[in-house]
C-alpha cells in the first residue's frame, strides 16, 4: 500500500497519511502487506523531516516506511505511478525563509509483489473500509 | 421575542465523506447563538516542529449581519492564514489562500478537511495527539475569539 505525500501540506496529505495508518489498524491479516508513504518533495522531505512527521502521526514504527530519494529518482518514480505535483504559490517569512506549496495528485495505490498496480484510490477521502475490503479480497 | 426566535434557530448540515462509490452522509444539528459568533468542534491535525498544521471547526454566526474574518494568530505558529483546498481536476488537488473570509448571518460555515481550514505555518513545537493549540480569530463585528483546539489524528 503506497500513499504519496509532502510534509508541508497541511490538509490533504495528512489524511492520506492517516488513512494508510488506519488501514493497517483495521486489516485482519496485514502480515504480507507493506505500508509506504513516499514524498514527492524530496528537497525538503529529508529522512529526518520524514521521521519527525511520522512521529507526529504516531507512525514512526513498523510496518510503516516513509520514503524519499534523490530528486531525479523520485521524479522518475512519480512518473511511473502517475503522481503529479507542481508549485502553486509561496510565502516568504520575516527571517527570509521561503515556504512553497504544491498542487498534487491525491492518491493511494495497492501494488502487488510483481509491481503490478491492483487498485488506485483517491488518497484522502476514500473510505478506509473500502481499501480494507479490497485488501482482504486479494 | 427576537431572542427566543434566534435561540430556536437550528441549522442542519449534511457532511459527505468518501468518493462516489461509497458515500457516507452524516448530519449535524447546530443551535445558533443569540447574537455574535461561536465556534464548535475545533480540532487540529498533528504537525512536526517547524512544519505545518491545520485547524478545522464550525463557525456559527447567530447575528443578523455578515461578519468578516480580518486576522488570525496563534502562539504556536509563526504565520496563520485561512486557506482552502480545491479540486484542480484530473485528480490534482490545490491549495490557496481563501479569498472569501465571509460568514453569512444566521449561518454555519464549516472548516473541514479538503475545504476551508486555518493553516498554521512555522510551528514553534511539534503538535502531537493529545496536545492543544490555541488560535485567535479576529472578526470585524464579533471581535477576537480565542479557541483551544485539541490535536487529533485525522481518523479519530
Amino acid at each position: 500500500m503506497v500513499g504519496f505525500i509532502y510534509t508541508h501540506c497541511p490538509d490533504i496529505c495528512s489524511f492520506i497519511t492517516a488513512n494508510v495508518g488506519k488501514v493497517y489498524e483495521e486489516i485482519n491479516n496485514p502480515g504480507n502487506t507493506q505500508f509506504a508513504l513516499v514524498t514527492f518533495d524530496p528537497e525538503r522531505d529529508t529522512p529526518e523531516v520524514l521521521k519527525d512527521y511520522a512521529r507526529a502521526f504516531e507512525m514512526d514504527r513498523e510496518p510503516f516506511h516513509f520514503l524519499t530519494a534523490e530528486p531525479d529518482v523520485i521524479e522518475e518514480f512519480m512518473q511511473r505511478v502517475s503522481v503529479r505535483s507542481q508549485e502553486s504559490y509561496s510565502r516568504e517569512f520575516e527571517d527570509g525563509e521561503r515556504m512553497y506549496f504544491l498542487n498534487h495528485s491525491d492518491k493511494i495505490l495497492l501494488i502487488d509483489q510483481n509491481s503490478r498496480l491492483i487498485f488506485d484510490y483517491g488518497g484522502s477521502m476514500t473510505p478506509v473500509s473500502m481499501i480494507v475490503e479490497d485488501l482482504e479480497k486479494l | 421575542m427576537n431572542k427566543l426566535i434566534a435561540t430556536a434557530f437550528l441549522v442542519i448540515i449534511a457532511f459527505v465523506f468518501g468518493c462516489s462509490q461509497d458515500e457516507e452522509i452524516t448530519e449535524r444539528e447546530f443551535v445558533l447563538p443569540d447574537d455574535g459568533i461561536e465556534i464548535a468542534d475545533a480540532w487540529a491535525r498533528p504537525g512536526r516542529e517547524n512544519g505545518v498544521s491545520a485547524i478545522y471547526m464550525h463557525v456559527l454566526n447567530g447575528s443578523a449581519e455578515i461578519d468578516t474574518l480580518l486576522a488570525l494568530s496563534s502562539p504556536s505558529a509563526g504565520l496563520v492564514e485561512l486557506h482552502e483546498t480545491f479540486d484542480r481536476g484530473e485528480g490534482m488537488m490545490g491549495m490557496r489562500e481563501s479569498e472569501e473570509p465571509y460568514f453569512p448571518d444566521k449561518s454555519v460555515v464549516t472548516m473541514r478537511p479538503g475545504g476551508m481550514h486555518i493553516m498554521l505555518m512555522q510551528l514553534n513545537e511539534a503538535l502531537n495527539r493529545g496536545d492543544e493549540v490555541e488560535v485567535t480569530l479576529t472578526f470585524a463585528l464579533a471581535g477576537d475569539i480565542t479557541v483551544t483546539a485539541p490535536v487529533q489524528s485525522p481518523n479519530d
